[in-house]
């Protein structure tokens, strides 16, 4: 009976090794396949990639993702203040009146709409927001943007004031702080390092958005754009387009974007990793 | 708070940052950077959008011969969404108009069915269609509306068939088309086929079709079937016409959807044994096999110059652009002539008469002026230039498009 | 006792921002069902007990997207249990130090990876793999079971688009039972190893207290899958057949809604029964979110000695 134990011991140990290798060997191939497809289109087109406008169907060279880069950059910056404040406001809303009805029904729905299809909303923001405009815009792409993150941002805010020991808010509370006073001088600071990762990772999640922005966005390839109200492009819709398309040149500048995205958002990651990677207290 | 002790040090503002930890200095910067991102999107929204994009300028040399009309549209952005039958000609078009007058035009290679519903919503300026807009629509916003059949171009069947060499042309009628895509034909080896082709019959291998068709409401499906319908005898029935249809062949499972012509090509490309119906200058351009079809005549085509010039001395184009032009692709598909292509189709910018905002309007004079002039002399391998009535119609559109 | 001046004043200058975001996100959802209801009215059960789309002459069937849904995440959760808890498990017990805080990093890294990173990977290299070497020799050797029993034509099916939303869901699922395996006290592990019993008895014993969680992670993880897009839409098919075989393409919701959204304002029904369909979807993935969530904030509340 001994040796029987023994071998369900080995046998359960390889068992579990080889799954877990089998678990994280598709994103180890991912990484790989993107960098060296995507950089070897990236040095090929040089630094005209960031500063190009993309190649027509039956062109020979390269050119550049500039239009959604600049696109990208626009929404990001547009709907992440909206979302962090609508998400901070509310977390702090929950932390302190946990018992209120309000804050009951905030964390009910932010939890169930965390999995919402994010092509449900990019529906609804063409109905509501597309067709009264008259036009795809930018903006829009940001509120569709905005709807989708907002959940996660809050669920990043709440955990991280939740995460502050009770010990300080009754200190606080001890020398007569008021509770305005409380938030911002003692959760936030204390919490900030969370916070600042809350902040990245929905940073992070906007940046790689493409259901939303297919139809509330519109495409805008002609040339860099920078006002909210015209149409836009980003890198991610650039990339479905593209590699649904048969032309190999767009194929390639597809792996090129894709990699150029995947450092994008591996910068944000170790940003993230930087932050958190002190003394937590 | 550590740095406000350090203010009270009165140290100077560079020595401050020297003495943060690094990751806050990190973290400082981006959000910096983010702020006058926002900062300055808010302010291009106070100071209005009527600003064009900043690289407008830069991007395109100056035109050499410049009317004083052309100086002041400079940056105009003209949105078009539609047809994917379209997009690799119209693409090439823009880039040369962008270089000669420095407006943009920026087209959504959408499908016609997606087009004509954005044209209508007016989310964008102009719409491209590869059938014209059916009678009832029409009807509905007569006289306000402008189109124009302003490129021709074959629907050619594509197939990847590895043991047919690719100096060998299978052929193919619309009654074994239709029944492939019925599901009544299965094996590639099928009697019919075999009895259409008797040169190649003993390459046909035995192994399953697969139709591959638009998942997309698509102008191209609707040139399609509308060749079917009539050239089928029967077997393709006119409930299967249309942009968006319901194929029998899917229920059998061995149906694939593609998004737009792209995603057509690209199925056939990467799936042996497979058919598909595309544009012609998607199958060029991506080296597909086109098989010959039979034409009213009776004799196997492929699309040529010649053979798609035939077929379009038939066409029947109304002489107003505020016309009804629904009758026009019955009347090119299928059509007599002995050695004309059989599935040729048009397709239709769509415009309104009216346009708010005057510079639009002028540009999109500008493009239609251009096109009949200029732009007749750049047509891409795949399509072919319409008749000498249809320059007529785009300079009688130009002239129709008014502003407020 | 009354809350004070100052506290009122706190709580209404919280209200304003707090109540927008619930706004908009019910907003959402009324937008959702107040567009859906003229084709429930129009259709009536008819649209989810045939498979057709056929715009041109107003016909609708919803049920191969919604099935082709459902079976989706159902194959993505699979796939998410066979290869996550194997890994939560190794994170847990059998790394310690560097390994595991690299494994942890690669891990978080996935969690948040954009998925139309995942979506061309997955249409380039993981269809053709799974082709080759998964689907042609299973149909080869038990075509009898009617799961495989068609011939997988171009790789692009059910089962394609099932695995590789699993292989996305994997961080995700990873996160929330390494989260529940961690907040199981440490008694119970003193417990076993008190008595004697070897590492893989351990386990079980803690995943056995852990089946509560586990199983809520996996019902999130469905929720999520359910909602998945990009993947769905470059690895499906996009093809209106349904049936039983694993290896045809199929339609998801998701996938349907990106292919016919764009041209549905040409037809008089076919936006209606688009946001029909998303409803059922969205209605599903709250409903398994809220309980999923809820689940496991009882499990913890009760696992904590």
């Amino acid at each position: 009976m001994y040796s029987w134990r023994k071998l369900r011991e080995k046998l359960f140990t390889g068992l579990v090794i080889a799954l877990s290798l089998l678990a994280i060997a598709p994103v180890l191939h991912l990484i790989a396949t993107v960098f060296v497809n995507g950089l070897t289109v990236i040095a090929e087109a040089g630094l005209g990639f960031f500063t190009g406008l993309p190649p027509t169907p039956l062109s020979r060279e390269l050119g550049g993702i500039a239009p959604s880069i600049a696109g990208t950059l626009i929404m990001t910056a547009l709907s992440l203040p909206s979302t962090v404040l609508l998400g901070l406001f509310a977390a702090i809303l929950t932390t302190e009146f946990p018992k209120n009805p309000l804050s009951v029904a905030i964390d009910a729905v932010a939890k169930s709409l965390a999995s919402i299809p994010t092509i449900a909303v990019s529906m609804i923001v063409y109905t509501l927001v597309v067709i009264p405009m008259r036009g795809f815009s930018a903006l829009a792409g940001a509120i569709a943007l905005t709807i989708i993150a907002l959940p996660y941002a809050y669920t990043y805010f709440s955990t991280a004031l939740r995460s502050v020991p009770s010990i300080y808010r009754e200190a606080a509370f001890a020398v007569a702080m008021s509770r305005w006073s409380t938030v911002t001088r003692v959760f936030i600071p204390i919490a900030r390092r969370s916070a600042v990762v809350g902040v990245l990772m929905t940073m992070a999640r906007v940046m790689g958005e493409t259901a939303a922005l297919l139809f509330t966005a519109g495409r805008f390839r002609a040339s860099v754009a920078l006002s909210p109200t015209a149409p836009a492009d980003s890198i991610p819709l650039l990339i479905f387009d593209y590699i649904l398309s048969p032309y190999t040149i767009w194929h390639r500048v597809a792996w090129g974007a894709t990699a150029l995205l995947l450092i994008a958002y591996m910068a944000v990651f170790i940003a993230t990793k930087l932050v958190v990677k002190e003394v937590k207290l | 708070m550590y740095w406000k002790d350090l203010y009270k040090l009165r140290l100077s503002l560079v020595t401050q940052v020297m003495y943060m930890r690094k990751n806050t200095v990190v973290v400082m910067l981006i959000t910096v950077a983010i702020v006058i991102i926002a900062t300055y999107s808010i302010l291009q929204i106070y100071y209005g959008g009527s600003k064009e994009p900043l690289t407008s300028a830069t991007q395109t040399p100056t035109p050499t011969t410049t009317t004083s009309i052309s100086i002041q549209l400079q940056g105009v952005v003209l949105q078009g969404a539609g047809a994917t039958f379209v997009y690799p000609q119209l693409s090439e078009w823009a880039k040369k108009f962008q270089e000669r007058y420095g407006i943009q035009i920026n087209y959504q290679s959408v499908g016609s069915g997606a087009g004509q519903s954005m044209f209508f919503q007016k989310v964008v300026d102009f719409g491209c269609s590869d059938p014209p807009l059916s009678r009832d629509t029409w009807l509905k916003y007569n006289g306000s509306v402008l189109q124009v059949p302003w490129l021709f171009g074959p629907v050619v069947v594509v197939y990847n068939i590895p043991e047919i060499p690719k100096d060998a042309v299978l052929r193919l009628d619309a009654i074994a088309i239709a029944k492939i895509y019925k599901g009544e034909i299965r094996y590639w080896n099928n009697e019919y086929i075999k009895s259409l082709n008797p040169d190649i019959a003993h390459l046909l291998p035995n192994k399953e079709i697969v139709a591959v068709y638009r998942s997309d409401s698509s102008g191209t499906t609707e040139l399609f079937t509308t060749f079917l319908y009539k050239a089928s005898n029967g077997v393709w029935t006119k409930d299967l016409v249309g942009k968006s249809v319901s194929w029998p062949v899917e229920a059998t499972g061995r149906g694939i959807g593609g998004k737009g012509n792209e995603g057509v090509t690209q199925n056939v490309m990467q799936i042996p044994y497979s058919i598909g119906y595309v544009e012609w200058s998607y199958a060029i351009k991506n080296n597909l096999s086109i098989a010959a079809i039979k034409n009213a005549a009776g004799n196997f085509v492929i699309p040529t110059r010649e053979t798609l010039e035939e077929a379009l001395k038939n066409a029947r184009i109304p002489t107003s652009p505020i016309d009804d032009f629904s009758g026009i692709v019955d009347s090119v598909i299928y059509a007599t002539g002995e050695k004309s292509y059989p599935i040729l189709g048009p397709t239709h910018i769509i415009l309104w008469r009216r346009y708010d905002d005057s510079k639009k309007a002028e540009a999109l004079k500008l493009f239609l002026k251009w096109v009949a002039e200029e732009g007749y002399n750049h047509i891409v391998e795949g399509y072919v230039a319409p008749p000498q009535s249809v320059k007529e119609l785009l300079i009688k559109a130009a002239n129709e498009i008014m502003s407020q | 006792m009354k809350p004070s001046k100052r506290d009122k004043l706190f709580f209404l200058s919280l209200l304003p921002l707090s109540v927008s975001l619930l706004a908009i996100l019910i907003l959402s959802i009324i937008t959702i069902v107040l567009r859906s209801l003229d084709s429930f009215q129009h259709f009536g059960s008819q649209l989810i007990t045939s498979s057709v789309w056929n715009p041109e002459k107003e016909v609708y069937g919803l049920l191969a997207p919604i099935i082709g849904s459902l079976a989706t995440s159902a194959l993505a959760v699979l796939t998410a249990l066979v290869l996550s808890l194997p890994l939560s498990i190794m994170i847990a017990e059998y790394l310690r130090g560097f390994a595991k805080s690299v494994v942890s990093s690669v891990v978080e890294l996935m969690g948040g990876m954009p998925t139309i990173i995942y979506a061309v990977w997955a249409s380039q290299y993981l269809v053709p793999f799974l082709k080759q070497l998964v689907m042609e020799p299973l149909h080869r050797v038990l075509p009898f079971i009617p799961l495989f029993s068609c011939r997988p034509i171009a790789g692009f099916s059910i089962f394609a688009a099932g695995v590789a939303i699993g292989i996305s869901i994997v961080p995700y699922v990873t996160a929330l039972i390494l989260e529940a395996y961690q907040s199981i006290p440490m008694m119970y592990r003193e417990a076993c190893y008190g008595i004697g019993a070897t590492k893989y008895e351990t386990v079980r014993v803690m995943i056995s207290l852990a089946r509560p969680a586990i199983i809520a992670a996996l019902i999130l993880g469905f929720a999520r899958a359910l909602g998945e897009t990009t993947i769905a839409v470059a690895t499906v098919g996009n093809s209106m057949y349904l049936s039983s075989c694993l290896f045809a393409p199929g339609y998801t919701v998701s996938a349907l809604i990106a292919s016919q959204f764009a041209n549905a304002h040409l037809y008089q029904y076919a936006e209606t029964v688009l946001y029909s369909s998303i409803l059922v979807v969205v209605l599903i993935a709250i409903v398994l979110s809220f309980y999923g969530s809820t689940t496991i904030i009882k499990w913890r509340s009760r696992i904590i000695v």
